[in-house]
């Protein structure tokens, strides 16, 4: 009687053994399939090869580097990684434009795929064998191994209300009454120059025949420890956007806020032939996007200028693109830019929104040309395809704009 | 030759007290096997919690093991709040036990790798850029001991790793 209760009771004890194993595994290949999904909505930037580098995103967070990486089974198999027993396939992404088709649930379920130019939602299916130990005593088992699935959906989140780590570049908004594109017209290169008074206004640059004029966000951290200096925090800010803070103020731009301008950014009258220098010191950083070394003396003057430039790889693309589709870098020089109600010197700015821009060399250069009188750039106008790193959710009532990763399955 | 009833009863009886210590040791040896699945489950799930909310935060310095946002983002996962002085979810699991290491993608190579704490690297409190992924594992392991009465056995060293992407919510 005893033998007998013995075995029914190892048979079940068995059992349950390998029902934990196989949801320990589960759950550990869900953290890669999050891992992988995260990665490639990261790269979905709305351009032809987006899809592509969101492959190679996800790929990399799958694989091992160092021996480190994201594995299964007590942390002892990595996927795509061959045992004597076990197999597994790192899996593609599929990428989908809306979550519905995404996710399978909801009124757009069944969607087909969507191309790089559209994709927004990125979705991986993990597939790996896990190893069985007492089901495998069972006739039905004799294989000692099941598949494991696990998915997840990574995307971009609805519009943020704080963006975080993002250019304080302010422009007026062209139309207060289209809350899409706040009146600029996607697709147009627009030449922006520095907020100046007078006659004449600077001149568009090359084929951007539309002029924006631009003010810069008062981010000067007075209290910071380290680049304290207000010339290394233009660079810093035109190479990275603004940098991390405990104060919120100064590392976001919150729509609904009320905004000065950088106070040494003051606007002057247009006629003027020499740059404004916090202006060019922004623009050094901005420049930074394209090349790591410092143009001209000015830059190089800038304190701690050549400590910072090597500090952020440039683009992969650098190439002046005729549609933005067909720029095939990684966002390295989209600009994050808060539209305001009215560009003003004096008296506070409300922020609308966010909109983004692809920033293109100027015309006979490769890079930018911080010297630049005006500070003119050129930029062209995409919409808001670029999720950002960094921001926050809140009650600001706007319907589009720029987006997070979020995971959403 | 016949065994009397009273027999077969002693019989039985040997028989169970030989039984039992060995049905004993299987009980206790089985759920041993079940806590070292959910204590690394459990390890597994605290990993990626210290990883996603590290990779989250705004204002992180992920190159100063002291920093004050980092060391919330790790009692997070630890604890299942951000009180960094709340008890540990795992017995003697603590928050100096977790390394995080910085990672960039490296296009030209098309690997991951290691990215330098300073201004050329990782490091954003210096004017490094922010990281493209980061990787969270046990600097030593978390050693798991087996409980078998007048059993002894050396603990086993777990190492529960999460790898992920830096930046989204």
């Amino acid at each position: 009687m005893l033998v007998l209760l013995g075995t029914v009771m190892l048979v079940f004890m068995g059992f349950a053994y390998d029902l934990g194993r196989l949801y320990l595994d589960r759950a550990e290949v869900k953290t890669i399939a999050n891992a992988m999904a995260l990665a490639a909505a990261q790269n979905l930037i709305g351009t032809q090869q987006s899809t592509e580098n969101a492959n190679t995103a996800a790929r990399a967070a799958a694989r091992l580097s160092d021996s480190k990486g994201n594995r299964y089974d007590y942390g002892s198999i990595a996927i795509g990684e061959q045992t004597l027993n076990l197999t597994s396939e790192v899996p593609e992404p599929t990428y989908f434009d809306n979550m519905s088709a995404a996710t399978g649930v909801g009124d757009g379920a069944g969607g087909g795929q969507a191309g790089g130019t559209t994709a927004r939602f990125a979705r991986i299916e993990a597939t790996v064998e896990a190893p069985l130990t007492f089901f495998g005593l069972l006739a039905v088992a004799q294989e000692r191994k099941v598949p494991i699935i696990a998915a997840a959906v990574a995307g971009v989140s609805g519009p943020l209300c704080s963006a975080c780590g993002v250019e304080p570049l302010a422009v007026a908004a062209v139309s207060t009454d289209d809350t899409i594109d706040f009146g600029l017209v996607k697709g147009t290169r627009y030449t922006f120059y520095f907020s100046c008074t007078g006659q004449p206004t600077p001149l568009p640059l090359g084929d951007a025949g539309t002029t924006l004029q631009y003010l810069l966000l008062n981010r000067y951290d007075t209290e910071a420890s380290t680049f304290s200096q207000e010339d290394t925090q233009l660079f810093r800010n035109g190479n990275n956007g603004t940098p991390p803070n405990a104060n919120l103020l100064k590392a976001c731009i919150t729509i609904g806020q009320p905004e000065q301008i950088w106070a040494t950014a003051s606007p002057r009258i247009c006629a003027q032939v020499a740059p404004n220098p916090s202006v060019q010191q922004f623009l050094c950083g901005l420049n930074n996007r394209f090349d790591n070394a410092l143009p001209d003396t000015a830059c190089q003057a800038i304190t701690d200028a050549a400590t910072l430039a090597g500090g952020t790889p440039i683009d992969t693309d650098l190439l002046d693109v005729d549609v933005y589709s067909a720029y095939a870098g990684r966002g390295r020089r989209i600009i994050t830019v808060s539209v305001v109600d009215t560009l003003s010197a004096n008296s506070d700015m409300t922020i609308l929104g966010f909109r983004q821009f692809l920033v293109i060399p100027n015309p006979g250069f490769a890079a930018l040309t911080p010297s630049d009188g005006p500070g003119r750039f050129i930029g062209t106008y995409i919409g808001n395809p670029m999720p950002l790193k960094q921001g926050r959710f809140g009650s600001c009532g706007v319907t589009s704009g720029p987006g997070k990763v979020v995971l959403h399955q | 030759m016949r065994l009397s009833l009273g027999s077969r009863k002693g019989t039985s009886l040997i028989e169970g007290v030989l039984f039992i210590p060995f049905v004993v040791l299987l009980l206790v040896g089985m759920m041993e096997a079940g806590r070292v699945t959910y204590t690394y489950y459990q390890l597994q799930k605290i990993v990626y919690s210290v990883a996603r909310s590290a990779g989250t935060q705004q204002n992180i310095n992920l190159c100063d093991p002291a920093n004050d946002v980092l060391a919330q983002s790790i009692a997070i996962g630890l604890t299942g709040t951000g009180d960094t002085s709340a008890t540990s979810i795992v017995l003697g699991l603590q928050a100096s036990d977790f390394r995080v290491r910085v990672e960039r993608y490296n296009v030209d190579a098309d690997s991951i790798e290691e990215c330098d704490c300073s201004a050329s690297g990782c490091d954003t409190s210096q004017g490094g850029s922010a990281p493209n992924y980061i990787f969270v594992d046990l600097t030593n392991g978390y050693p798991f001991t087996f409980k078998i009465p007048g059993v002894s056995i050396l603990p086993i060293i777990m190492r529960p790793s999460v790898r992920l992407p830096f930046g989204g919510s």
